[in-house]
């Protein structure tokens, strides 16, 4: 009995000593119960397996549709690791009868798993790269897709001929319709294979031949011609805009900022559905979508290319029950980041597994998304705060508010969470790069300038967001203990002191909404809430903040009740042309594309062809009973 | 009394055993597991995050 109970210390005693590590790695079997493949280990920093290794998917010799053998899984894991992360504009193959891949994903820089890819019902081999529009976005950049890649044992071109043909078939280019030729034909609808001919447009439309027009084709190319930027730069203009053209890896992306109109930071304003609904009238005149972002003085609406918007256009609130629903997810998601919480143990864990292993580099991935976690709840439980008191205060989420919250919950995302999530498959992510530090310095009402060093609470630095000298000076005062103080200067009105946490002024936007949240009652008391005003007042009468001068360039000389009958049949509209161009508003404007079909309620009985500037006169003065415009506005 | 020494002695390594197996990550094999669980589990965040953001409303709602 005595050697018994004496053999099942000793072997209790081996393998707890084995738990520990006493023997080496290759012990591991006496508590896992398995025999480690340590070969594969290394995939966990981000090194690709090698594809000759054992299990490897051998060259098949056959063309695509050629059945190949599987690849080898990946080290026994839990069963859904192999998930994918999502990867910003990510895109994958649409239409998928053809080129399928039915289970998983594949996992940036490791092997896939249990993967398998087929061409119709036969097995072909994977590609990371899908398709020849495939790219990986990665902080905000497009990376290029690789020119070459290996399939089948064969270099192959992926921008060739021969590479679309291997993943598309050979109907990829038949009779002579191949991609790009400004036409979305069938083919290339079925397999999305080709973004230029058919865009996001495209992908949507019927199975039959269409061409597009010209601009709806320049636009939906990854990359614009220098005619199409010109005639895009000029509509841009022409309504107001400023225009500006971002280069992303070496693709000229057309951005246009439209005129702010109407808001500032004492008076608020900007966001009304009428303001809304024009610019994006004005940005779909130039095939682009409008992006709202919301801003120190009210909203600042972009035109972008459809699929690049952030935060589009919000066009309704949200009431507190919905509301309420997001601020129990946001508490659910901070509990799940807690640092009592299970997940931030593993990811520690794992850091001092890597610290015992003296891989400091490991450790060092591991450790900065420790940090980068703690500031996400903190960032997330900030954004669950404010929703809830804009729910008490309001007892619903604005427009407004909405797109603050959205801005700080893309922050938290792109900033925070797609970092931590690409450390932990080995992506070499640089967690701790910041931004250079900056200097203080008197941003006059360069907003861009005070943002920027708001984010790094760079004490001194001064802004004055009204165009009205003195009406509202900013100032940052101080920092202590990760808040940032700063101080806004109402003339007439005294100071306000508003303390900023750290992750307040590092995720929240710089947007009037984001000061009236966080200084709380002290603020709303010193300004005016205008928003209410306008909305007691009729649209057209011209005593609101901005009146004329909002819709129309100064330098026109156009005058706003005269307009419509001036420009209608011109190619450079003016702003208020497109200001009374808004569906409901008694009149069938086809220059701002109302019909019968969009418009019903305007076009049915108001008819007014283009150009038909008589029409248009003998409308408008029907409509003299409608405050269009009071006599001040007209006399100017 | 030598039966509850042994007896004191099996639990306590017992103990240790479950400890030492729960507690810290002991081979690569594990720290690939591991990891592959926390990406997953900091995918769904992420996921849960940008259907937040998508529910607050855009253009298309």
């Amino acid at each position: 009995m005595k050697k018994i109970g004496m053999i099942f210390i000793i072997f209790l005693l081996g393998i707890s000593l084995a738990s520990a590590s006493f023997f080496g790695e290759s012990w591991g079997f006496l508590i896992t119960g398995n025999v480690v493949a340590e070969g594969n280990a290394g995939i966990l920093e981000g090194e690709e397996v090698s594809g000759s290794g054992e299990g490897s998917a051998p060259a098949s010799d056959g063309g695509s549709s050629t059945p190949a053998p599987e690849t080898s899984p990946a080290p026994s894991g839990s069963g859904d690791s192999g998930q994918s992360m999502p990867v910003e504009g990510e895109q994958k193959p649409q239409g998928d009868q053809n080129y399928q891949q039915y289970q998983g994903e594949q996992r940036l820089g490791s092997e896939p798993r249990n993967e398998k890819c087929f061409v119709g019902d036969q097995e072909v081999p994977c590609q990371q790269n899908q398709g020849p529009d495939n790219y990986q976005q990665f902080k905000g950049e497009q990376r290029a897709p690789e020119d070459s890649q290996t399939i089948e044992g064969q270099e192959i071109n992926m921008k060739s001929g021969d590479y679309k043909q291997q993943v598309y078939g050979e109907n990829w280019c038949k009779n002579g319709q191949c991609c790009p030729d400004s036409i979305c034909d069938d083919f290339e609808q079925k397999t999305g294979g080709c973004s230029m001919d058919c865009g996001r447009k495209g992908s949507q439309q019927t199975n039959q031949y269409q061409e597009s027009t010209p601009i709806q084709n320049y636009v939906s190319q990854e990359c614009l011609t220098d005619d199409t930027l010109n005639i895009l730069q000029e509509k841009c203009e022409t309504n107001g805009g400023t225009w500006e053209i971002i280069d992303v890896n070496g693709c000229s992306k057309p951005n246009c900022k439209l005129q702010q109109m109407k808001g500032n930071f004492i008076s608020g304003g900007g966001y009304d559905q009428n303001s809304m609904q024009t610019s994006k009238l004005q940005c779909e005149q130039m095939d682009l979508v409008a992006d709202v972002e919301s801003g120190i003085n009210g909203p600042q609406i972009q035109c972008v290319k459809e699929g690049e918007e952030r935060f589009g256009v919000i066009t309704r609130e949200i009431d507190a029950v919905e509301a309420l629903e997001f601020v129990f997810k946001l508490e659910e998601i901070k509990l799940k980041l807690n640092t009592d919480g299970d997940l931030y143990k593993r990811v520690e864990r794992l850091q001092k597994y890597y610290e015992n292993q003296g891989d400091t580099e490991s450790a060092q991935r591991y450790s900065n998304a420790l940090t980068k976690m703690e500031e996400a709840r903190l960032a997330i439980d900030s954004l669950r705060e404010q929703m809830k008191n804009s729910i008490e205060s309001e007892g619903k989420l604005t427009v407004e508010n909405l797109y603050m919250f959205k801005e700080m919950t893309q922050e938290i995302v792109e900033g925070n969470l797609m970092k931590i999530a690409y450390a932990m498959i080995g992506v070499n992510v640089d967690l701790v790069s910041e931004s250079e530090l900056l200097e203080s310095k008197d941003c006059e009402n360069d907003d861009e300038c005070f943002e920027e060093r708001f984010k790094q609470c760079v004490i001194g630095t001064t802004f004055e967001p009204s165009e009205e000298q003195g009406e509202i000076r900013l100032e940052i005062a101080g920092s202590d203990s990760g808040a940032c103080t700063v101080i806004l200067k109402i003339e007439n009105s005294g100071d306000v002191n508003c303390v900023f946490n750290e992750a307040q002024y590092k995720y929240m936007p710089l947007s009037r909404e984001a000061f009236l949240s966080v200084c709380g009652e002290e603020l709303k008391s010193k300004i005016t809430m205008p928003i209410e005003e306008f909305e007691d007042e009729s649209e057209f009468e011209g005593e609101y903040d901005g009146g004329k001068d909002q819709f129309c360039q100064i330098n026109e000389g156009c005058n706003c009740n005269e307009i419509c009958e001036e420009n209608i049949g011109e190619d450079a509209n003016c702003d208020d042309c497109l200001r009374f161009g808004t569906c409901g508003d008694g009149l069938c404007e086809p220059k701002v594309n109302e019909n019968l079909e969009n418009c019903p309620e305007d076009c049915t009985s108001n008819i007014i062809e283009e150009n038909s500037i008589d029409l248009v006169e003998e409308e408008i003065l029907s409509e003299t009973t409608e405050p269009v415009m009071s006599e001040e506005l007209i006399t100017q | 009394m030598q039966k509850k020494i042994l007896a004191i002695v099996m639990v306590l390594l017992l103990l240790l055993l479950i400890t030492g197996c729960t507690s810290s990550i002991k081979s690569d094999e594990q720290a690939v597991d591991e990891m592959g669980n926390v990406s997953d589990e900091i995918t769904d965040i992420t996921q849960d995050l940008q259907t937040i953001n998508e529910d607050l409303g855009s253009s298309s709602t």
